[in-house]
C-alpha cells in the first residue's frame, strides 16, 4: 500500500512531464492542453493562498492585532466589490480599488528601493573592507556619474566608462551566470522528469 | 517546433538522462564526489543547528516562483533546502516560519513541514499556518512588506531566503539587518543576486541554488546531477570557445 502511495503520484508526475515535453515538441495541442490544466491548478492554489492569508490574520486579529484587522476588512471588502461587479451592481470596482490603493502603495515602496540600496552599499563597505568592496564603490560611482548631468568633457569620459563597464563586465558576467542557471535548471528538470526528485511526495 | 528543431533537443535530453543514470550508478558504487565548500550552505547548516540549540526559529522564504512556470526548478531547489531545515527544527518544535508569494509553493511548503512533523512523530503539533502566503506573484512590494513584518516581529532569529526574488529583496534584507540577524540568501534572479551580495556574504548565486539537494541531502542522484552540470558546463565553454575561434578565423 505504501509503495502504491508513492508510485502513483510519481507515475502521474513523470507521465505528465513527458507528455508535456513531447507535446510541446511534436503535438502542440497536447502540450498547450496540459499547460492550461497546470495554470488552472495554479489559479486554484492562489485561492488556497488567500484563504491561508485570511486564516493567519483572523488568528492575529483575535489576539488584538489592529493591522491584521485592517487586512481582514480589506479582503472582505474587495471580495464584496468583486461580487457586486459580477452581478453588475457596480462597474470596475475591483480595478478602481486596485488603482487607488494597491498600485500607489507598490509604487511608493518601489521608490524607496534606492535608499535601501544606498544603505546596503554603505554597509557592505563597513562589513568587508577589501578590494571587492572598493571595486563595488568605484564601479557604482562611475555608473552613477555616467548617467548624471555633468559638463560635456566629463560626461563623455564617464559615459564611455559606464557603457564599457555595463557592456563588457556586467554583460559578460551576467551571461555566464545565466548559462550556469540554465544548466542548473536542466539538471533539476531532468531529475523531476526521471522521478529522481519528487517535491510532490515527501 | 518543427522536426529539425525538436529532434536534436530530444536526442540531447535522452543523452543527458543516460548520463545522469550512469553518473548515479558510479556514485552508488562508491566513486565519491568532491563538493567545493559554499558559504551559503555552510551557514544554512549552522543556522539549523543554532535554531535547535537556542529554541529560536528561523524565517525561511521559498520565493515567489510558481511550480507550473519556467522558474519551477528554482522553487524545487528552495523546497529541498526547506526540507533540510524543517527536519530537525520541527522535531524540536521550532518550525521554520515559512513564507511564500505563490499558491502552489504554499501547498508544497505546507507538505514539506507536515512531512517533517510526521517523521518526528509530532503530527498533532503541525499547523498549516506555519507556512504563510503573503502576496500574489505580481505584487513584489506587497510581498516585501509582509515578509519584513514577519522578520521584524522578533519571533525569529535568522533570515533564510532561497528561491526566486527580485528587487524587493533589498527591503527584506534591510529589515533583517536592523534586527541584527544572520542571513542566507540564494536566488537565480540577476537583480536579487546583486542585492544579496550587498546584504550578506552567505549567498548562493545562480546555479549554486540548484545544488541544494546535493549539498544538504547528499543522495547519489543529486550528487550525480552536480557532475552532470559540470559536464554540461564544460561543453558550453568548449562550444563558446570553438564558436569564437570560428568567428575569428572564418569571419
Amino acid at each position: 500500500m505504501r509503495n502504491l502511495r508513492r508510485s502513483v503520484p510519481m507515475a502521474l508526475a513523470v507521465g505528465c512531464g513527458l507528455l508535456t515535453l513531447l507535446g510541446l515538441m511534436f503535438i502542440p495541442e497536447l502540450g498547450d492542453a496540459l499547460t492550461t490544466w497546470a495554470s488552472f491548478l495554479a489559479a486554484m492554489a492562489l485561492l488556497v493562498g488567500v484563504v491561508n492569508l485570511l486564516s493567519v490574520h483572523m488568528r492575529r486579529l483575535l489576539k488584538g492585532n489592529a493591522y491584521s484587522g485592517l487586512l481582514v476588512i480589506s479582503i472582505l471588502a474587495i471580495f464584496a466589490l468583486a461580487l457586486t461587479d459580477f452581478f453588475e451592481l457596480t462597474t470596475g470596482g475591483v480595478s478602481t480599488a486596485f488603482g487607488l490603493v494597491q498600485a500607489p502603495l507598490e509604487a511608493a515602496m518601489a521608490s524607496l528601493l534606492v535608499f535601501f540600496l544606498l544603505f546596503a552599499g554603505f554597509r557592505l563597505f563597513r562589513r568587508q573592507r577589501n578590494g571587492w568592496s572598493v571595486l563595488f564603490i568605484v564601479t557604482a560611482t562611475v555608473i552613477l556619474l555616467g548617467s548624471t548631468l555633468l559638463p560635456e568633457a566629463l560626461s563623455g569620459i564617464f559615459g564611455q566608462a559606464s557603457r564599457f563597464l555595463s557592456d563588457v563586465f556586467v554583460g559578460g558576467g551576467m551571461r555566464g551566470l545565466l548559462i550556469g542557471i540554465s544548466i542548473g535548471t536542466i539538471a533539476v528538470a531532468l531529475r523531476v522528469l526521471t522521478g529522481s526528485a519528487r517535491p510532490y511526495d515527501k | 517546433m518543427d522536426l529539425f528543431t525538436s529532434a536534436p533537443i530530444l536526442i540531447l535530453i535522452i543523452v543527458c538522462v543516460g548520463l545522469l543514470y550512469w553518473l548515479s550508478y558510479r556514485v552508488r558504487s562508491g566513486r565519491g564526489v568532491n563538493l567545493r565548500p559554499l558559504n551559503g550552505y555552510i551557514a544554512l547548516k549552522a543556522q539549523r543547528a543554532k535554531s535547535v540549540e537556542t529554541g529560536r526559529g528561523v524565517h525561511f522564504s521559498v520565493g515567489r516562483a510558481n511550480l507550473s512556470g519556467s522558474s519551477s526548478p528554482t522553487s524545487i531547489a528552495a523546497l529541498s533546502a526547506l526540507d533540510y531545515i524543517a527536519a530537525d527544527a520541527c522535531a524540536s518544535d521550532v518550525p521554520p516560519l515559512t513564507t511564500t508569494g505563490d499558491g502552489t509553493l504554499l501547498l508544497a511548503a505546507q507538505d514539506s513541514l507536515r512531512a517533517a512533523y510526521n517523521v518526528a512523530g509530532r503530527q498533532h503539533d503541525y499547523s498549516p499556518r506555519i507556512a504563510q502566503y503573503l502576496a500574489a506573484e505580481n505584487q513584489p512590494m506587497t510581498f516585501a512588506a509582509g515578509t519584513s513584518d514577519i522578520v521584524n516581529r522578533g519571533e525569529v532569529g535568522s533570515n533564510l531566503m532561497i528561491g526566486r526574488f527580485g528587487a524587493e529583496l533589498a527591503i527584506v534584507t534591510e529589515s533583517a539587518e536592523r534586527g541584527d540577524m544572520e542571513q542566507v540568501i540564494g536566488s537565480d534572479d540577476p537583480t536579487a543576486m546583486a542585492l544579496a551580495v550587498l546584504a550578506t556574504d552567505k549567498v548562493l548565486l545562480g546555479e549554486e541554488v540548484f545544488a541544494s539537494g546535493a549539498y544538504l541531502h547528499g543522495e547519489p542522484v543529486q550528487l550525480a546531477s552536480i557532475q552532470l552540470q559540470d559536464i554540461l558546463r564544460v561543453l558550453a565553454i568548449a562550444g563558446i570557445l570553438l564558436a569564437t575561434l570560428f568567428y575569428l578565423v572564418v569571419g
